[in-house]
């Protein structure tokens, strides 16, 4: 009996992670498989052809903008979510930073309504609970824009997502689909493509390591290139993605 | 009339191991005996290594030239801005030359801007470049605080080293933090540190080695969608790479250029603020472009 009372318990530890698998899954509907965040105009500007190019693409830009960008804000709204009092105008001012970080519009429409989507099933799949009813009355009052990056964070803590599994699964989200947008935009073979997300993949927990040391003061990443390409996506004269 | 002196602020003091210095101005506007409202510089503060010139009147414009004695930033220097313009002036700063990052041996420099415009003014910031010499450090950090009535034209740009010199990405660190808010919320936000040591200009040097690095903010109640488009169509050549995005609110535009080096990096700018002069009637003061002798 006692035996079988410890596995339950155990069991009950691990039930995020089938969620977290749930929300994570290119199944769920957010829109992501519309987007891909800019790989597509800079594919073309750098005339990427092969595995290796992605493989570049993720050391040289997805890497960097993780480790000190967007996993450390994923981070610090994490933090504030798992606080007693939850301090909702320092999560609306970190909201407007990522607003105001996305340069390029395309981008930050994309985050939007890729956050838009995620809070819509959350809403309809994990109905009352009371972060959620939280976050809504006071993205009434504080008029939150409700960027990705916040309503995962969010949803991480409706399903008990431990801080560091939670931002592998982010880390994992991010590569999959310039994966995925890569097997449209690229002459890569699916097996090609799951070679260099395998790459990628083995590089996130170093990535994960150092996001979380990363201050706020210190959080941000210079990549006026590959801003110049997604801006410049909005523009061009062909393009299969939104963003 | 003559400008009015301010009084420093309390935290302009001489640091040791550097200067601490800069301007304070405030631009507003007056009747004139023809009875035509016109700009002026209405109260100022200078400290070296900073100096201003003359301030200069045209057509509804004050402009006022800065410049560094000095010619640079060394170590423990600090440098600090403060410039508003009220009830619809028009204020044009220029800085026509080049200012060094001198080479340092520990230490960084500092420069801390706070723009402010209301009530339907214009401010045009036009400085020449930034040089980021040898194993130097800049800290900046600028802030912008505008209303939906008043327009910005702010132009920053970064050359990664003296060509003279062979030197490229051989400065130190290059940290800076933009923030621009209209009306109290936040537009902009550029927060990063660049030290090339690290590998953070992989990206920067992508198609350019040396490439030159030029940030333009556009802020105005007269942006349109359609500019985007149009600056894309700039015939700037294979030597720069231009891309443009409306801010955050769709309340400004921002610009990115990336040169091969400072001949076609003068040239995307010159084009650039031909566009919005065209595009915006608004008329800069022939004598701004007279004195900025770095980009004619």
């Amino acid at each position: 009996m006692i035996a079988t009372a410890e596995i339950a318990q155990e069991q009950d530890l691990w039930m995020w992670l089938p969620h977290l698998i749930q929300v994570s899954d290119p199944l769920f509907p957010t829109g992501g498989y519309a987007h891909s965040l800019g790989l597509e105009e800079w594919a073309a500007t750098c005339n990427y052809k092969d595995k290796q190019d992605l493989v570049t693409f993720f050391e040289e830009h997805v890497a960097c903008s993780l480790t000190r960008l967007e996993l450390p804000y994923l981070h610090f709204i994490i933090q504030l979510l798992d606080k007693e009092q939850i301090d909702w105008q320092q999560i609306k001012r970190l909201d407007s930073e990522i607003n105001a970080w996305k340069w390029a519009s395309e981008i930050r429409e994309a985050s939007l309504a890729q956050g838009r989507g995620r809070l819509r099933l959350l809403k309809k799949l994990w109905t009352n609970e009371s972060i959620m009813q939280d976050y809504e009355e006071q993205a009434k009052e504080l008029g939150f824009y409700g960027h990705h990056l916040l309503i995962t964070a969010i949803q991480f803590k409706i399903l008990g997502v431990p801080l560091r599994a939670g931002l592998l699964a982010y880390g994992y989200q991010s590569f999959a689909n310039f994966s995925s947008a890569s097997i449209k935009l690229l002459r890569m073979s699916p097996e090609s493509v799951q070679g260099a997300l395998l790459h990628g993949l083995s590089l996130l927990p170093e990535i994960v390591d150092k996001a979380l040391v990363v201050e706020h003061d210190d959080a941000g990443y210079f990549m006026p290139h590959f801003d110049i390409a997604c801006a410049r996506h909005s523009t061009a004269f062909s393009r299969l993605f939104i963003s | 009339m003559s400008a009015n002196l301010v009084s420093p602020t309390k935290d302009i003091t001489t640091a040791y191991g550097g200067v601490f210095g800069g301007v304070d101005l405030v631009y507003d506007t007056r009747v004139n005996s023809s009875n035509k409202q016109h700009s002026y510089l209405a109260k100022q503060w200078v400290r070296p290594p900073l100096h201003l010139a003359k301030s200069y009147e045209e057509n509804q414009w004050a402009l006022n030239l800065l410049m560094s004695p000095t010619a640079g930033l060394l170590a423990g220097d600090r440098i600090k801005l403060n410039i508003q313009v009220i009830n619809q002036a028009k204020a044009a700063v220029i800085s026509p030359a080049a200012c060094r990052i001198h080479t340092m041996k520990s230490g960084s420099a500092s420069i801390t801007q706070h723009y402010k415009i209301s009530n339907q003014s214009i401010l045009d910031i036009w400085a020449a470049p930034l040089i980021l010499q040898k194993q130097a450090s800049l800290n900046q950090n600028t802030r912008v605080d505008i209303d939906a009535s008043s327009t910005l034209f702010m132009l920053e740009s970064i050359m990664p080293g003296r060509s003279a010199y062979a030197e490229s990405f051989t400065f130190d660190a290059w940290s800076t933090k933009l923030e621009i808010y209209l009306d109290e919320e936040l537009l902009v936000y550029e927060n990063f540190t660049v030290e090339p040591n690290r590998g953070d200009t992989k990206d920067w040097q992508t198609f350019y080695p040396d490439a030159h690095y030029a940030s333009f903010y556009y802020i105005s109640p007269q942006v349109k969608k359609e500019f985007i488009t149009q600056l894309h169509e700039l015939e700037l050549g294979v030597d720069n790479k231009l891309g443009a995005s409306l801010c955050a609110g769709n309340k400004g535009i921002g610009i990115k250029i990336l040169s091969r080096n400072s001949l076609h990096l003068r040239k995307a700018i010159l084009a650039v603020r031909n566009f919005f002069e065209e595009q915006t009637s608004t008329s800069f003061p022939h004598a701004s472009k007279r004195a900025q002798t770095f980009y004619h």
